[in-house]
């Protein structure tokens, strides 16, 4: 129908207005000037089409608020997950508008904003965790945030976070293989057990994603003389590794992988959101590598006030339990969320890498992840 | 004048994409350690090996579909032929999660394998590649003279030495240079092999450049593999090129009659079991299409910007063309051959031509430099000026019209010189200027390819993800980009239905295609 209604459009452009008078002396000529019409009008449709998409949707849409520009992740900011509801929130209170920019996982987040430096448009990011802060901080694209609040101080004092003039905690949580039970009936108890079983595993790309990198620290951890023989172990049944966190999950509700690597908490989603309960975390008896997720401001920004203030609400009580409920992770701040997810058992913690080494390593460590996985 | 500013914007971009390639090597340079050259090769290797294999795999599946078609006259084969076509223009994503739906873990088929990896990228190549190869089986096969494959039979052949000694020599001309262009096609897959391989050690070289841009940051690896990729394509070019085969495309001449709607039913009955049975089921499972708020936006999106890509390269061609025609008796040999007997034109059905002209050689660039290459070029210098703030969309649009041309200069440039040829001694007799002659005189000879190509490059740019993949998912909220968001987001029931509303948009274009200009050809 489109395209019939497109030909149809063609067609009239294509058909002169008014038809010619025809000229006695040089009927070639006058056919020529109508022609040259028909095809100049063609050639100005075609032109302004591409004309109009090369401009900016802000040259059609008015600019009443001023807009706070959030880049993040693609799964935070998606239909189901926590960006709408605290965009939602914040606007009521703000008389400002927050526009999402998005990247498919943390660390694309990331090498955006070292491909595209200043010209990068985000008042406040999130979604960068404590591994990238180094990294992230080197780039020059973020700023202190100046916060002198009670929230930012109990947030970082519950996660330790460092860089905390820079970065302020939103979440956390504990790397984790999930796997169904009725499929599983007897997990893994150990990451060893895992390593030398044969049970089929998915986890994100380690290059992209942050839980994927968070593998990466988890095994250097538990590790440190022998990884690149670990890699090799886990590449025997490790039956793909997707670009994100989603599409790795996915695998493992699928029934296409037994285990799929994610956080402590999301079983906490299944319980709650779909009252399925036979989806759990395998708990190690190593320990599990902590992740926690963070925000910062552009120095770039043109609305730092509002940034601070997007900043500041991210810790606050409903903020926080949006994040817990929408992104099913821990929140930072001490807040009730639902018995599920406040129940949860925590795994045994393993001792954070600092951020000098991260800096100094995580290239390294990526590269022995990518020789060794072959 | 059309023709210089046109070629010139084509050149000035491929320079700016180089440009940018050469200063992300240099500017990176000192900050990059990643780069192994272990690694490199591996990938290399790998990227061959999946070809090959793929290759491989399609020519047996291929020679059995076409032994069992072939010599056989029946309603149906009209429409099996072209419904054989139908893979080539099959969004890839769209594929991925058919062959998923069907073979994977919870799928119609239960296989020993898991449809990952590099089984994964070899059934999907398969799929998309055998009824290809198939196609242009059969038609060879036909062309058997009846007393060798009498003689065969007299002989007492077993089916291993007929196919060796009789078939063989028949279609291995043709045979090679088409196993030639698959293995091209599968050594720049890329949608497929993200979805399927991506991990370390299942990826080729053109998902190792968009991973090494996008995900490790190396844009020195990324400029290093871009080199290798442009030199494995140049090799297939360089042997396309050498021996200039017959590769028939959807768009080709056919033998075949126009079919009946009886025909029509009756072959889509016999595709159904073979395709169609898991096409099906996957578009029943898995649309909503109520929630017309989930598919409405992405549809009219990809309708609309393809429809303007489509058309932008279509006139980006003509003008490319136009000059051509114009030029006058001298350059077009007419006045020095009047009189003399016109030596036949062969029919080229090559979509491979000797470069003889610089459309030609532009045809060849369109093969060899992968889109992803040009794109990644392309992306560093977008987002490291100013530009990089606003929307890549018209990138996107100029990218993806420059993928279109060679599919249109295959098309059209033939049928045009033809067309020329035969009437612009004529045209400059009564004194047609170029816009008349175009309108009045090649218009109604090309349309019909033209119409045909169109809805072939509309339903190849509706299921490209490699050009806004670099560029950015947020700026181009395409079907196919959405359906990998959506996958990217957890939301799975939307992406199956997106993929579900994508397949039945291509296999309605695709029908239109067939029913409207069945029997179109460069000789027409």
């Amino acid at each position: 129908m489109l395209f019939s209604r497109m030909t149809t459009l063609l067609q009239s452009i294509t058909k002169p207005a008014l038809t010619p008078k025809p000229d006695p002396k040089n009927p070639v000529k006058t056919s020529q000037q109508s022609l040259t019409i028909r095809v100049c009008c063609l050639s100005i449709f075609t032109v302004g089409l591409l004309g109009v998409s090369f401009f900016p949707n802000s040259v059609w849409s008015s600019e009443a608020k001023p807009k706070l520009y959030v880049a993040s992740y693609d799964s935070f900011v998606s239909q189901w997950g926590p960006g709408p509801k605290l965009k939602a929130l914040f606007e009521q209170s703000c008389q400002c508008e927050v526009q999402f920019t998005t990247a498919i996982e943390g660390v694309a987040l990331l090498n955006r904003i070292k491909i595209q430096q200043k010209h990068f448009k985000a008042d406040v990011v999130i979604g960068l965790d404590t591994s990238l802060s180094q990294e992230a901080i080197n780039t020059g694209f973020f700023q202190r945030h100046n916060l002198k609040l009670s929230t930012v101080a109990t947030a970082q004092r519950h996660t330790s976070i460092a860089h905390n003039d820079v970065f302020i905690p939103i979440d956390k949580g504990y790397f984790s293989f999930i796997y169904d039970q009725k499929r599983v009936p007897n997990p893994p108890k150990s990451m060893a057990e895992l390593i030398n079983g044969d049970l089929s595993i998915a986890y994100p790309d380690p290059r992209v994603s942050t839980v994927g990198k968070g593998l990466v620290l988890w095994m250097n951890q538990l590790y440190p003389n022998n990884t690149d023989k670990v890699w090799k172990q886990l590449a025997k049944h490790t039956v793909t590794v997707p670009a994100n966190w989603s599409e790795s999950y996915a695998l493992m509700l699928e029934g296409e992988v037994d285990l799929a690597l994610s956080y402590h908490s999301s079983p906490a989603y299944h319980q709650i959101v779909e009252n399925r309960s036979q989806y759990q975390a395998a708990l190690f008896e190593e320990g599990h590598y902590q992740q926690i997720e963070t925000a910062a401001m552009s120095r770039h920004s043109q609305q730092q006030t509002l940034a601070q203030d997007f900043l500041a609400f991210l810790l606050s009580p409903t903020a926080q339990k949006v994040l817990a409920l929408n992104n099913w992770m821990m929140p930072v701040y001490p807040v009730a969320t639902q018995a599920e997810l406040d129940q949860l058992p925590l795994p045994k913690p393993l001792n954070q890498f600092t951020p000098e080494i991260l800096e100094q390593q995580s290239k390294h460590w990526l590269l022995m992840w990518r020789s060794h996985s072959l | 004048m059309l023709r210089p500013v046109v070629l010139g914007s084509i050149l000035v971009t491929l320079g700016v994409s180089a440009a940018g390639l050469i200063l992300a090597m240099a500017e990176f340079n000192a900050k990059t350690h990643l780069f192994s050259w272990e690694y490199a090769a591996r990938i290399w290797l790998f990227t061959l090996t999946q070809a090959g294999l793929s290759t491989l795999a399609s020519l047996i599946l291929g020679l059995l579909i076409a032994s069992g078609i072939a010599w056989r006259q029946a309603p149906w084969k009209p429409w099996v032929m072209a419904s054989l076509n139908l893979s080539f223009v099959l969004p890839p994503l769209v594929v991925v999660l058919i062959l998923i739906k069907t073979v994977g873990h919870n799928g119609i088929i239960n296989i020993p394998f898991s449809p990952y990896g590099l089984p994964g990228i070899l059934l999907a190549h398969c799929l998309l590649n055998a009824p290809f190869i198939a196609r242009l089986l059969i038609q060879k096969l036909e062309q058997i003279p009846t007393p060798e494959r009498l003689l065969t039979q007299q002989l007492g052949l077993n089916p291993f030495l007929t196919v060796r000694w009789l078939w063989f020599a028949h279609i291995w001309p043709a045979l090679s240079q088409t196993l030639l262009f698959v293995f091209a096609l599968c050594v720049n897959s890329f949608a497929i092999v993200l979805s399927l391989g991506g991990g370390p050690s299942s990826t080729t070289l053109e998902v190792a450049i968009y991973q090494s841009l996008k995900y490790d940051f190396n844009p020195v690896e990324a400029g290093i593999f871009s080199l290798m990729q442009c030199l494995t394509t140049l090799g297939c070019g360089y042997f396309l090129l050498k021996h200039p085969g017959q590769i028939h495309t959807s768009i080709e001449t056919s033998p075949i009659k126009k079919p009946s709607n009886l025909a029509t039913f009756m072959s889509l009955s016999l595709l159904g079991s073979v395709w169609g049975i898991p096409i099906l089921g996957f578009i029943v499972n898995q649309i909503q299409w109520l929630d017309y708020s989930i598919w409405l936006f992405p549809v009219t999106y990809s309708v609309g910007y393809g429809l303007l890509v489509s058309l932008s390269g279509l006139l980006l061609v003509i003008a490319l063309l136009l000059t051509k025609s114009t030029e006058p008796f001298k350059k077009t040999g007419l006045l020095k051959k009047r009189g003399q007997p016109q030596k036949p034109k062969t029919q080229n059905t090559s979509i491979i031509k000797s470069p003889r002209t610089l459309t030609g050689l532009l045809t060849h660039i369109g093969l060899i430099i992968p889109t992803i290459t040009l794109t990644t070029g392309l992306t560093f210098i977008w987002y490291r000026t100013a530009l990089g703030s606003v929307s890549p969309i018209g990138l996107i649009l100029w990218v993806q019209t420059l993928m279109t041309l060679p599919f249109y200069l295959r098309a059209l440039e033939e049928p045009w010189r033809r067309a020329q040829t035969h009437y612009n001694a004529l045209c400059n007799h009564i004194g047609l200027g170029w816009l008349q002659r175009t309108w009045c005189v090649y218009r109604p000879i090309l349309k019909p390819i033209a119409k045909k190509t169109f809805v072939l490059t509309l339903v190849i740019v509706m299921g490209d993800i490699a050009t806004p993949a670099l560029l950015g998912f947020e700026h181009f909220p395409s079907l196919a980009v959405s359906v990998s968001q959506a996958l990217s987001q957890y939301q799975f029931d939307t992406a199956y239905t997106l993929a579900s509303i994508h397949l039945i948009l291509t296999l309605l274009l695709f029908f239109l295609a067939e029913k409207r200009f069945p029997l179109c050809s460069s000789g027409r």
